[in-house]
Protein backbone atom coordinates (compact mmCIF):
# COMPACT_ATOMS: atom_id res chain seq x y z
CA UNK A 1 0.00 0.00 0.00
CA UNK A 2 1.42 3.42 -0.88
CA UNK A 3 2.52 5.51 2.07
CA UNK A 4 -0.02 8.23 1.42
CA UNK A 5 -2.73 5.56 1.53
CA UNK A 6 -1.55 4.07 4.84
CA UNK A 7 -3.85 5.32 7.52
CA UNK A 8 -1.43 4.73 10.37
CA UNK A 9 1.24 6.82 8.60
CA UNK A 10 -1.23 9.63 8.07
CA UNK A 11 -2.40 9.47 11.68
CA UNK A 12 1.20 9.73 12.91
CA UNK A 13 1.54 12.96 10.93
CA UNK A 14 -1.70 14.67 11.80
CA UNK A 15 -2.42 13.29 15.25
CA UNK A 16 0.60 11.62 16.84
CA UNK A 17 -1.24 10.85 20.07
CA UNK A 18 -4.16 9.17 18.37
CA UNK A 19 -4.61 5.48 19.21
CA UNK A 20 -2.90 3.31 16.62
CA UNK A 21 -5.26 1.00 14.82
CA UNK A 22 -4.95 -2.64 15.55
CA UNK A 23 -5.08 -5.26 12.87
CA UNK A 24 -6.88 -8.57 12.64
CA UNK A 25 -4.43 -11.25 11.74
CA UNK A 26 -6.30 -14.30 10.45
CA UNK A 27 -5.27 -17.83 11.48
CA UNK A 28 -1.84 -18.83 10.20
CA UNK A 29 -1.83 -19.96 6.58
CA UNK A 30 -5.31 -18.58 5.88
CA UNK A 31 -4.30 -16.47 2.90
CA UNK A 32 -2.38 -19.37 1.41
CA UNK A 33 -5.38 -21.67 1.27
CA UNK A 34 -8.12 -19.10 0.72
CA UNK A 35 -7.66 -18.59 -3.07
CA UNK A 36 -8.01 -22.31 -3.79
CA UNK A 37 -10.96 -22.64 -1.41
CA UNK A 38 -12.91 -19.83 -3.02
CA UNK A 39 -12.06 -20.99 -6.55
CA UNK A 40 -13.15 -24.54 -5.75
CA UNK A 41 -16.40 -23.27 -4.30
CA UNK A 42 -17.00 -21.12 -7.37
CA UNK A 43 -16.30 -24.06 -9.75
CA UNK A 44 -18.61 -26.30 -7.75
CA UNK A 45 -21.42 -23.74 -7.77
CA UNK A 46 -20.97 -23.03 -11.48
CA UNK A 47 -21.12 -26.71 -12.39
CA UNK A 48 -24.37 -27.31 -10.51
CA UNK A 49 -27.59 -26.93 -12.50
CA UNK A 50 -29.54 -23.81 -11.71
CA UNK A 51 -32.33 -24.68 -9.33
CA UNK A 52 -35.22 -22.34 -9.42
CA UNK A 53 -36.23 -21.36 -5.94
CA UNK A 54 -39.92 -21.84 -5.34
CA UNK A 55 -41.44 -18.73 -3.85
CA UNK A 56 -44.35 -20.01 -1.81
CA UNK A 57 -45.77 -16.56 -1.26
CA UNK A 58 -46.03 -16.03 -5.01
CA UNK A 59 -47.68 -19.40 -5.53
CA UNK A 60 -50.23 -18.70 -2.78
CA UNK A 61 -51.03 -15.29 -4.29
CA UNK A 62 -51.55 -16.75 -7.77
CA UNK A 63 -53.73 -19.54 -6.33
CA UNK A 64 -55.83 -17.01 -4.42
CA UNK A 65 -56.35 -14.84 -7.52
CA UNK A 66 -57.29 -17.86 -9.68
CA UNK A 67 -59.70 -19.17 -7.03
CA UNK A 68 -61.32 -15.73 -6.82
CA UNK A 69 -61.74 -15.59 -10.60
CA UNK A 70 -63.21 -19.11 -10.79
CA UNK A 71 -65.65 -18.57 -7.88
CA UNK A 72 -66.60 -15.11 -9.16
CA UNK A 73 -67.15 -16.44 -12.68
CA UNK A 74 -69.20 -19.36 -11.48
CA UNK A 75 -71.34 -17.09 -9.29
CA UNK A 76 -71.83 -14.60 -12.12
CA UNK A 77 -72.98 -17.17 -14.68
CA UNK A 78 -74.88 -19.48 -12.33
CA UNK A 79 -76.87 -16.92 -10.35
CA UNK A 80 -80.49 -17.01 -11.69
CA UNK A 81 -81.41 -13.58 -10.28
CA UNK A 82 -79.09 -11.86 -12.71
CA UNK A 83 -80.98 -10.55 -15.72
CA UNK A 84 -79.53 -9.96 -19.11
CA UNK A 85 -80.44 -6.37 -19.96
CA UNK A 86 -80.76 -7.26 -23.65
CA UNK A 87 -83.92 -9.27 -22.83
CA UNK A 88 -85.89 -6.26 -21.45
CA UNK A 89 -88.42 -4.80 -23.84
CA UNK A 90 -89.16 -1.08 -24.06
CA UNK A 91 -92.60 -1.68 -22.53
CA UNK A 92 -91.13 -3.51 -19.54
CA UNK A 93 -88.64 -0.70 -19.04
CA UNK A 94 -91.37 1.94 -19.20
CA UNK A 95 -93.47 -0.02 -16.70
CA UNK A 96 -90.55 -0.39 -14.36
CA UNK A 97 -89.77 3.34 -14.45
CA UNK A 98 -93.43 4.23 -13.99
CA UNK A 99 -93.80 1.93 -10.96
CA UNK A 100 -90.54 3.12 -9.38
CA UNK A 101 -90.66 6.75 -10.38
CA UNK A 102 -89.61 7.84 -6.88
CA UNK A 103 -86.19 6.31 -7.44
CA UNK A 104 -85.70 8.41 -10.58
CA UNK A 105 -86.70 11.72 -9.00
CA UNK A 106 -83.20 12.85 -8.20
CA UNK A 107 -82.45 12.68 -11.93
CA UNK A 108 -85.09 15.31 -12.66
CA UNK A 109 -83.91 18.24 -10.63
CA UNK A 110 -86.27 21.21 -11.15
CA UNK A 111 -83.32 23.57 -11.15
CA UNK A 112 -81.86 21.70 -14.13
CA UNK A 113 -85.17 21.83 -15.98
CA UNK A 114 -85.37 25.60 -15.42
CA UNK A 115 -81.88 26.02 -16.80
CA UNK A 116 -82.77 23.93 -19.88
CA UNK A 117 -85.96 25.91 -20.40
CA UNK A 118 -84.04 29.16 -20.11
CA UNK A 119 -81.63 28.04 -22.80
CA UNK A 120 -84.35 26.93 -25.22
CA UNK A 121 -84.80 29.17 -28.21
CA UNK A 122 -88.06 27.95 -29.78
CA UNK A 123 -90.11 30.37 -31.86
CA UNK A 124 -93.65 30.91 -30.56
CA UNK A 125 -95.10 29.78 -33.98
CA UNK A 126 -93.47 26.37 -33.49
CA UNK A 127 -94.96 26.10 -30.01
CA UNK A 128 -98.41 26.98 -31.40
CA UNK A 129 -98.09 24.38 -34.16
CA UNK A 130 -97.13 21.77 -31.60
CA UNK A 131 -100.10 22.61 -29.38
CA UNK A 132 -102.51 22.50 -32.37
CA UNK A 133 -101.24 19.06 -33.29
CA UNK A 134 -101.52 17.84 -29.71
CA UNK A 135 -105.07 19.20 -29.31
CA UNK A 136 -106.34 17.76 -32.59
CA UNK A 137 -106.22 20.98 -34.61
CA UNK A 138 -108.34 23.03 -32.21
CA UNK A 139 -107.42 26.63 -31.57
CA UNK A 140 -104.83 26.76 -28.75
CA UNK A 141 -106.48 29.92 -27.40
CA UNK A 142 -109.48 27.73 -26.48
CA UNK A 143 -107.34 25.76 -24.10
CA UNK A 144 -106.78 28.72 -21.76
CA UNK B 1 4.70 -22.03 -8.54
CA UNK B 2 5.05 -21.26 -4.82
CA UNK B 3 2.41 -19.23 -3.04
CA UNK B 4 4.80 -16.39 -2.27
CA UNK B 5 6.00 -16.13 -5.85
CA UNK B 6 2.44 -16.19 -7.08
CA UNK B 7 1.47 -13.53 -4.53
CA UNK B 8 4.30 -11.25 -5.59
CA UNK B 9 3.34 -11.70 -9.21
CA UNK B 10 -0.33 -10.95 -8.50
CA UNK B 11 0.47 -7.83 -6.51
CA UNK B 12 2.61 -6.45 -9.30
CA UNK B 13 -0.06 -7.13 -11.92
CA UNK B 14 -2.21 -4.23 -13.03
CA UNK B 15 -5.99 -4.43 -12.66
CA UNK B 16 -6.28 -4.24 -16.45
CA UNK B 17 -4.07 -7.31 -16.90
CA UNK B 18 -6.08 -9.25 -14.30
CA UNK B 19 -9.36 -8.21 -15.92
CA UNK B 20 -8.13 -9.27 -19.35
CA UNK B 21 -7.36 -12.73 -17.99
CA UNK B 22 -10.61 -12.94 -16.00
CA UNK B 23 -12.76 -11.97 -18.97
CA UNK B 24 -11.39 -14.63 -21.29
CA UNK B 25 -12.90 -18.13 -20.83
CA UNK B 26 -9.55 -19.87 -21.26
CA UNK B 27 -7.69 -17.73 -18.71
CA UNK B 28 -10.63 -16.92 -16.47
CA UNK B 29 -9.56 -19.13 -13.57
CA UNK B 30 -6.02 -17.76 -13.64
CA UNK B 31 -7.41 -14.23 -13.66
CA UNK B 32 -9.66 -14.96 -10.68
CA UNK B 33 -6.74 -16.42 -8.76
CA UNK B 34 -4.63 -13.31 -9.35
CA UNK B 35 -7.58 -11.16 -8.30
CA UNK B 36 -7.97 -13.06 -5.03
CA UNK B 37 -4.24 -13.06 -4.33
CA UNK B 38 -3.96 -9.33 -4.97
CA UNK B 39 -6.96 -8.20 -2.93
CA UNK B 40 -7.74 -10.90 -0.35
CA UNK B 41 -5.78 -9.29 2.49
CA UNK B 42 -7.18 -5.84 1.97
CA UNK B 43 -10.75 -7.06 1.67
CA UNK B 44 -10.31 -9.41 4.62
CA UNK B 45 -9.07 -6.54 6.78
CA UNK B 46 -12.03 -4.41 5.68
CA UNK B 47 -14.59 -7.16 6.35
CA UNK B 48 -12.96 -8.37 9.55
CA UNK B 49 -13.21 -4.85 10.95
CA UNK B 50 -16.98 -4.98 10.58
CA UNK B 51 -17.74 -8.39 12.04
CA UNK B 52 -16.90 -9.97 15.35
CA UNK B 53 -15.25 -13.24 14.30
CA UNK B 54 -12.85 -14.67 11.76
CA UNK B 55 -15.45 -17.28 10.72
CA UNK B 56 -17.95 -14.56 9.79
CA UNK B 57 -15.24 -12.65 7.92
CA UNK B 58 -14.25 -15.79 6.01
CA UNK B 59 -17.85 -16.52 5.05
CA UNK B 60 -18.42 -12.93 3.88
CA UNK B 61 -15.13 -12.83 1.99
CA UNK B 62 -15.95 -16.03 0.11
CA UNK B 63 -19.40 -14.70 -0.82
CA UNK B 64 -17.83 -11.42 -1.90
CA UNK B 65 -15.36 -13.09 -4.26
CA UNK B 66 -18.03 -15.43 -5.68
CA UNK B 67 -20.14 -12.36 -6.48
CA UNK B 68 -17.14 -10.60 -7.98
CA UNK B 69 -16.46 -13.62 -10.24
CA UNK B 70 -20.08 -13.79 -11.36
CA UNK B 71 -20.37 -10.10 -12.14
CA UNK B 72 -16.90 -9.24 -13.34
CA UNK B 73 -18.11 -9.04 -16.94
CA UNK B 74 -20.47 -6.28 -15.86
CA UNK B 75 -17.63 -4.19 -14.42
CA UNK B 76 -17.40 -1.23 -16.74
CA UNK B 77 -14.26 0.40 -15.35
CA UNK B 78 -16.02 3.61 -14.37
CA UNK B 79 -14.43 3.43 -10.95
CA UNK B 80 -11.30 1.72 -9.65
CA UNK B 81 -11.59 -2.06 -9.47
CA UNK B 82 -11.07 -1.99 -5.71
CA UNK B 83 -13.82 0.62 -5.26
CA UNK B 84 -16.21 -1.70 -7.12
CA UNK B 85 -15.14 -4.68 -5.01
CA UNK B 86 -15.38 -2.59 -1.83
CA UNK B 87 -19.06 -1.90 -2.61
CA UNK B 88 -19.75 -5.60 -3.12
CA UNK B 89 -17.97 -6.44 0.14
CA UNK B 90 -19.94 -3.76 2.02
CA UNK B 91 -23.21 -5.16 0.64
CA UNK B 92 -22.20 -8.63 1.78
CA UNK B 93 -21.43 -7.27 5.25
CA UNK B 94 -24.85 -5.60 5.36
CA UNK B 95 -26.56 -8.85 4.26
CA UNK B 96 -24.65 -10.71 6.94
CA UNK B 97 -25.61 -8.17 9.60
CA UNK B 98 -29.27 -8.48 8.57
CA UNK B 99 -29.14 -12.24 8.99
CA UNK B 100 -27.19 -11.79 12.21
CA UNK B 101 -29.71 -9.31 13.63
CA UNK B 102 -32.59 -11.62 12.68
CA UNK B 103 -30.99 -14.48 14.52
CA UNK B 104 -29.80 -12.69 17.62
CA UNK B 105 -31.63 -9.33 17.48
CA UNK B 106 -28.43 -7.48 18.27
CA UNK B 107 -28.85 -3.77 17.67
CA UNK B 108 -26.38 -2.10 15.37
CA UNK B 109 -25.22 0.46 17.90
CA UNK B 110 -23.90 -2.22 20.24
CA UNK B 111 -22.46 -4.05 17.28
CA UNK B 112 -20.50 -0.93 16.25
CA UNK B 113 -18.97 -0.69 19.71
CA UNK B 114 -18.02 -4.32 19.38
CA UNK B 115 -16.30 -3.52 16.08
CA UNK B 116 -14.40 -0.53 17.39
CA UNK B 117 -13.44 -2.72 20.31
CA UNK B 118 -11.90 -5.20 17.93
CA UNK B 119 -9.94 -2.42 16.22
CA UNK B 120 -8.51 -0.77 19.29
CA UNK B 121 -8.10 -3.67 21.68
CA UNK B 122 -9.20 -1.63 24.68
CA UNK B 123 -12.83 -1.71 25.73
CA UNK B 124 -13.09 1.84 27.06
CA UNK B 125 -11.11 3.43 24.27
CA UNK B 126 -13.13 1.62 21.62
CA UNK B 127 -16.44 2.55 23.21
CA UNK B 128 -15.33 6.17 23.62
CA UNK B 129 -14.16 6.38 20.02
CA UNK B 130 -17.45 5.00 18.73
CA UNK B 131 -19.42 7.44 20.90
CA UNK B 132 -17.39 10.43 19.73
CA UNK B 133 -17.52 9.37 16.06
CA UNK B 134 -21.30 8.93 16.26
CA UNK B 135 -21.54 12.52 17.54
CA UNK B 136 -19.68 13.99 14.54
CA UNK B 137 -21.51 15.74 11.70
CA UNK B 138 -22.77 13.22 9.13
CA UNK B 139 -20.16 13.87 6.44
CA UNK B 140 -17.21 13.88 8.87
CA UNK B 141 -18.50 10.68 10.42
CA UNK B 142 -18.76 8.94 7.05
CA UNK B 143 -15.34 10.18 5.89
CA UNK B 144 -13.72 9.18 9.18
CA UNK B 145 -15.20 5.66 9.03
CA UNK B 146 -14.19 5.14 5.39
CA UNK B 147 -10.65 6.43 5.93
CA UNK B 148 -9.84 5.19 9.43
CA UNK B 149 -11.72 1.90 9.65
CA UNK B 150 -12.01 0.90 5.98
CA UNK B 151 -8.65 2.40 4.98
CA UNK B 152 -9.87 3.72 1.65
CA UNK B 153 -7.61 6.17 -0.15
CA UNK B 154 -8.82 9.73 -0.72
CA UNK B 155 -8.99 8.99 -4.44
CA UNK B 156 -11.30 6.02 -3.89
CA UNK B 157 -13.46 8.00 -1.48
CA UNK B 158 -13.64 10.90 -3.95
CA UNK B 159 -14.91 8.51 -6.63
CA UNK B 160 -17.58 7.09 -4.36
CA UNK B 161 -18.77 10.27 -2.71
CA UNK B 162 -18.34 12.59 -5.70
CA UNK B 163 -16.27 15.02 -3.64
CA UNK B 164 -12.78 16.42 -4.16
CA UNK B 165 -9.82 14.78 -2.44
CA UNK B 166 -9.00 18.15 -0.80
CA UNK B 167 -12.48 18.42 0.70
CA UNK B 168 -12.27 14.84 1.99
CA UNK B 169 -8.85 15.43 3.56
CA UNK B 170 -10.17 18.56 5.27
CA UNK B 171 -13.22 16.65 6.58
CA UNK B 172 -11.05 13.82 7.86
CA UNK B 173 -8.59 16.17 9.59
CA UNK B 174 -11.46 18.12 11.20
CA UNK B 175 -12.95 14.84 12.42
CA UNK B 176 -9.63 13.70 13.89
CA UNK B 177 -9.14 17.04 15.64
CA UNK B 178 -12.63 16.91 17.13
CA UNK B 179 -12.09 13.37 18.36
CA UNK B 180 -8.75 14.38 19.89
CA UNK B 181 -10.37 17.35 21.65
CA UNK B 182 -13.13 15.13 23.01
CA UNK B 183 -10.61 12.57 24.19
CA UNK B 184 -8.51 15.23 25.91
CA UNK B 185 -11.59 16.68 27.59
CA UNK B 186 -12.43 13.21 28.88
CA UNK B 187 -8.75 12.62 29.72
CA UNK B 188 -8.64 9.57 27.49
CA UNK B 189 -5.54 10.63 25.56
Amino acid sequence: MAQEEDINEEMKEIAPGFPVKGSFPPPAGYFETFPDEVLNRWKKEESQPVVRIIHWKRIITIAAVLSGLIIGGWWFFANPTLVNTNDITAVEAYQYIHENIDEFEPLFETADIEIIEGNLDIPSEAVEEYLIEETNSSDPEDLF
Amino acid sequence: MTVNRCLTESRSMTDEAILTLANHPRTQEEGFKHLVLKYQQRLYSLVRGKVSSHEDADDILQNTFIKIFRHIKGYEGRSELFTWMYRIACNEVINHQKRFSKMKTVDLENHDILLADAYLNTDNLAASLETVVTGLPERQQMVFRMRYFDELSYKQMAEMLQLTEGALKASFHHAVRKIEEEFRAKQIL
